[in-house]
């Protein structure tokens, strides 16, 4: 099943063309990198994806939905938009993994404290980070807190703008992992080569195009 | 007691206290010589024509010129608002109104009606100084509020957007812009009505009593002024928050460039 397709997108700020004749579709599982220098507009594709940036002209299909008015409350249940640096939104580690569950859309999804921990450990994240303060998490920590909380509502859908830039070891190999699994679907705007593995489609920026590598 | 009155040439003695600041000012460089002269300048014509326009309407004292007065400033406050934080006039200017009204009419209808509880409810001796020390004070909270409001979701949008994606609606997402603006607008009111009568003797009392009012009736009106200042203040930048959030994003959630002329 495709759930990300892009037609002939057209993208535009401040009236300066960034890109045009965007096309690309990615399936259920699939992953797709897309490289390119600062300012070409690989961000603002991610944003526009998510419905944060008009896109001048095309059309953005996601899982089944084309990006409008009317569905872009269920698309934005869908996908997961983790950024190099991710806002918790709240004064410790387990405000911030509820907060979408104070939200009416999510209200009655609270997920229990067995499931909490069982995404905890799945990106390798220590039971205590629960009570910390979270303006004492590191970088690599709020990443994957930010997964964490896409995990628990349920998002197998991901845009990543360049999310493992600033990771330590340990933390790109946990990310890496988690969204490298056959269930998420990945978009992602990096420059890391071991985002880059052997199941994900290159992409890269020229001349205001999106071009595959082969 | 008669209150003496002041003549010009009296009043023109006063201009003497801005001598030795204005002199210094001018000695130090400090570049606001000529706004402060300006400044004075606008103030005492401004006043001067508020005080031949206000004097016929309390000759007339009409009900409806006096409604109409206070409409009047309400209009004006409200403008001065949005336009001090250059925000778009045809967006947001009649959802602010709306909140401003519904709160001026209720703060000044309990005021009137059940604290001064004049026979002549329409009076303008009353009506129109009260109307506009909650009006002055409501415009300050409108342009504090909003300023924060909208000047914070266009600075650092982060919040916001993170909380979008969450799942959050367009309100659900500028709730803690809506609380900080809320927090900021109140706070210097509160800080200065919990020092009146230690550090600030206020304005409203001070007038009553070289009016001859007694200490203790004068200090009533003006704990009731403060707490309906207070409450319109909070009320009305509340309201107009809320009520111009509602026109302030798209579809999307995004918000509005054209919300910033």
């Amino acid at each position: 099943m495709k759930l990300i397709e892009l037609e002939q997108v057209v993208l535009k700020r401040g009236g300066q063309l960034l890109l045009e004749e965007v096309n690309l579709t990615l399936r259920a599982g699939e992953q797709a990198v897309i490289r390119g220098p600062s300012g070409c507009g690989k961000s603002s594709l991610l944003a526009a994806v998510a419905g944060l940036l008009p896109v001048d002209s095309g059309r953005i299909v996601l899982a089944g939905k084309t990006l409008g008015p009317d569905s872009i409350q269920a698309i934005r249940g869908r996908i997961a938009f983790i950024g190099q640096e991710p806002l918790l939104g709240a004064e410790t580690v387990r405000g911030a993994l509820l907060l979408p569950f104070t939200f009416r859309a999510h209200r009655r999804t609270l997920p229990d404290e067995a499931r909490i921990r069982q995404v905890l450990t799945e990106l390798r994240l220590p039971e205590t980070v629960l009570e910390r303060a979270a303006d004492q998490i590191s970088g690599g920590e709020k990443q994957r807190l930010a997964i964490a909380r896409a995990l628990l509502l349920g998002k197998d859908i991901f845009l990543a703008d360049e999310i493992t830039s600033a990771l330590d070891a340990e933390s790109r190999q946990a990310v890496l992992t988690l969204l490298g699994r056959p269930e998420f679907t990945l978009l992602a705007v990096a420059h890391d080569p071991e985002f880059i593995t052997a199941r994900s489609r290159n992409y890269r920026v020229e001349n205001r195009h999106l071009l595959a590598e082969e | 007691m008669d209150v003496p009155g002041i003549d010009n040439l009296s009043l023109l003695w006063s201009y003497l206290l801005l001598v030795i600041p204005l002199w210094l000012a001018w000695k130090w460089e400090l570049g606001i010589t000529s706004r402060a002269l300006l400044a004075v300048f606008r103030m005492t014509l401004q006043l001067y024509l508020m005080g031949f326009y206000l004097g016929w309407i309390f000759r007339l004292n009409s009900p409806w010129l006096n409604l109409g007065w206070l409409a009047v400033m309400l209009l004006v406050a409200n403008g001065a608002a949005l336009r001090q934080r250059r925000l778009s006039y045809r967006l947001l200017f009649l959802p602010t109104l709306a909140g401003n009204l519904l709160v001026f009419v209720v703060t000044l209808g309990v005021f009137m009606l059940l604290v001064v509880r004049h026979a002549d409810f329409f009076d303008a001796r009353f009506l129109i100084p009260i109307g506009g020390m909650l009006l002055g004070n409501t415009m300050r909270g409108n342009i504090i509020a909003l300023e924060h409001f909208y000047g914070s979701l266009r600075r650092d949008p982060g919040t916001y957007v993170t909380r979008l994606l969450l799942g959050a609606t367009p309100a659900e997402a500028s709730q803690p812009y809506l609380h900080e603006a809320m927090r900021l607008t109140v706070m210097p009111h509160i800080a200065s009505v919990a020092t009146v009568g230690i550090v600030s003797m206020p304005g409203m009392m001070t007038g009553q009593m070289l009016a001859g009012e007694l200490p203790m009736g004068a200090i009533k009106y003006q704990i009731a002024m403060l707490i309906a200042v207070f409450s319109s203040m909070f009320l009305a930048a509340a309201l107009s928050v809320l009520f111009s959030r509602a026109r302030a994003f798209d579809a999307y959630g995004r918000l509005k460039p054209e919300v910033f002329r």
